[in-house]
């Protein structure tokens, strides 16, 4: 009695191990029965598969089935098995700060992206969370959205030949043309020409390529020489074109400017006053303000950026970007004026 | 009496738009990870990352550029 115990008990133990051996074999990928006979076999030798094992294999499916909820497919014009989901068999799990670094990838190699580079990593990042059990990968997908908004890919999305052809005239100092959508231009873009510098990413998640103006078609308000950030995601795809003109070695210097602006003790009393721009000195007061002098080239990108401290941050130079905070601030009253 | 903090060395040409345009995110970093750099160090990270960062994709990815950066520096210091 004992001994026919004992080998049901082996026999028991094969079977379970030859199933565990066959989801691992699927885990590598699609594969054909004969893949996946030949896998088994060369595991397990003679305890392997016998020589009609189509029957064998398919009863070993039904169980991985039926008995550990996986999911397997079969594509018959390519005659491969494929392990969709793992079911009970998700064996694998991650502690939350494994998780959040998963999400924290997932976020930075978008599915979609296009850039051969990512395909592997895409396909690792799709495995790993495969082996997780369903309500982690639930976890995971409420986090990865999570991750994606404090990343702030919020905004829109940056065509991927346009980020590749701004980079390639970066990199080798010609000219670039391409239809931009400003925030003042209503709905028609209007034709720049510039000679670029870098792209750059801001803390909301946009991109920028930072760029010198040479001509604007039809003007608007732009400076010629003026340094521009541009949003990426707002130059018109399929306009950008790179031209024939190298740069000149020295860039155009854009006029740099003296700002200096006050914040007040509510801001500043902790001493811990942010610097945001080049050649920053900040004189702390003994009534908790600070006034901060640095040095600019951008009034657009100063005023967002002093926007952050509404009316805790009053600026007192250059004359230009005062212009341009009392128009805002006009334009703020009008918003909010109350009757 | 108003305190004077250390003054940022003047910059050469070309290194100003290059530190406007990331000083925001890099700050952010230095805030997130509780660096407690100063300006200057600020802009120095900036300028080491600055090969790196020129291939960024993402803003998540060129923060994870300051951050390795920053590690680096952190290592090679101690």
């Amino acid at each position: 009695m004992s001994n026919h115990g004992g080998g049901i008990k082996r026999s028991s133990w094969l079977t379970f191990r030859r199933r565990l051996l066959l989801v691992r074999a699927l885990l590598r990928g699609p594969a054909t029965s004969a893949d996946l006979v030949g896998a088994i076999n060369r595991e397990l030798g003679a305890q392997g598969y016998p020589e009609a094992a189509a029957a064998a294999l398919k009863h070993d499916f039904d169980a991985l089935k039926g008995e550990y909820g996986c999911v397997i497919t079969y594509n018959r014009p390519a005659r491969q098995y494929a392990l969709e989901d793992l079911g009970e068999l998700a064996l694998l799990d991650l502690p939350d700060d494994s998780l959040e670094a998963l999400a924290f990838l997932e976020a930075s190699f978008p599915a979609g992206s296009g850039h051969p580079e990512h395909t592997n990593l895409r396909a690792l990042l799709e495995r790993v969370v495969l082996l997780l059990p369903p309500t982690r990968q639930q976890q995971h997908r409420r986090r990865r959205s999570a991750t994606r908004l404090g990343g702030g890919d919020g905004g829109g999305r940056i065509d991927l030949d346009t980020l590749t052809i701004v980079k390639y005239a970066v990199e080798e100092r010609r000219e670039l043309a391409f239809a931009y959508l400003s925030t003042f231009d209503a709905d028609l873009p209007r034709h720049h020409r510039v000679a670029p510098y870098g792209i750059t990413f801001r803390p909301e998640g946009h991109g920028y390529l930072d760029a010198t103006v040479l001509e604007v078609t039809p003007r608007g308000g732009e400076a010629i020489h003026a340094a521009i950030d541009y949003r990426l995601d707002r130059i018109v795809a399929a306009t950008v074109m790179v031209l024939p003109t190298v740069l000149p070695p020295i860039r155009p210097t854009p006029p740099s400017y003296v700002l200096r602006y006050t914040l007040v003790s509510q801001v500043a009393c902790r001493r811990d006053v942010a610097v945001y721009f080049p050649n920053t000195q900040i004189s702390y007061h003994d009534d908790g303000s600070a006034e901060v002098t640095a040095t600019i080239t951008n009034f657009w990108q100063a005023r967002q950026i002093l926007l952050r401290y509404g009316d805790a941050c009053l600026v007192h130079a250059p004359p230009e970007l005062v212009t341009l905070f009392q128009k805002t601030a006009a334009g703020l009253g009008r918003l909010y004026a109350t009757e | 009496m108003a305190q004077q903090l250390p003054v940022a060395q003047a910059l050469p040409d070309g290194q100003q738009r290059l530190l406007e345009g990331w000083l925001p995110l890099a700050q952010m970093a230095n805030l997130r990870y509780g660096w407690g750099l100063s300006a200057a160090d600020l802009e120095a990270l900036i300028v080491v990352a600055a090969p790196r960062l020129r291939g960024a994709q993402s803003a998540l990815e060129a923060q994870a550029i300051l951050w390795f950066t920053y590690q680096r520096l952190k290592a090679s210091i101690l």
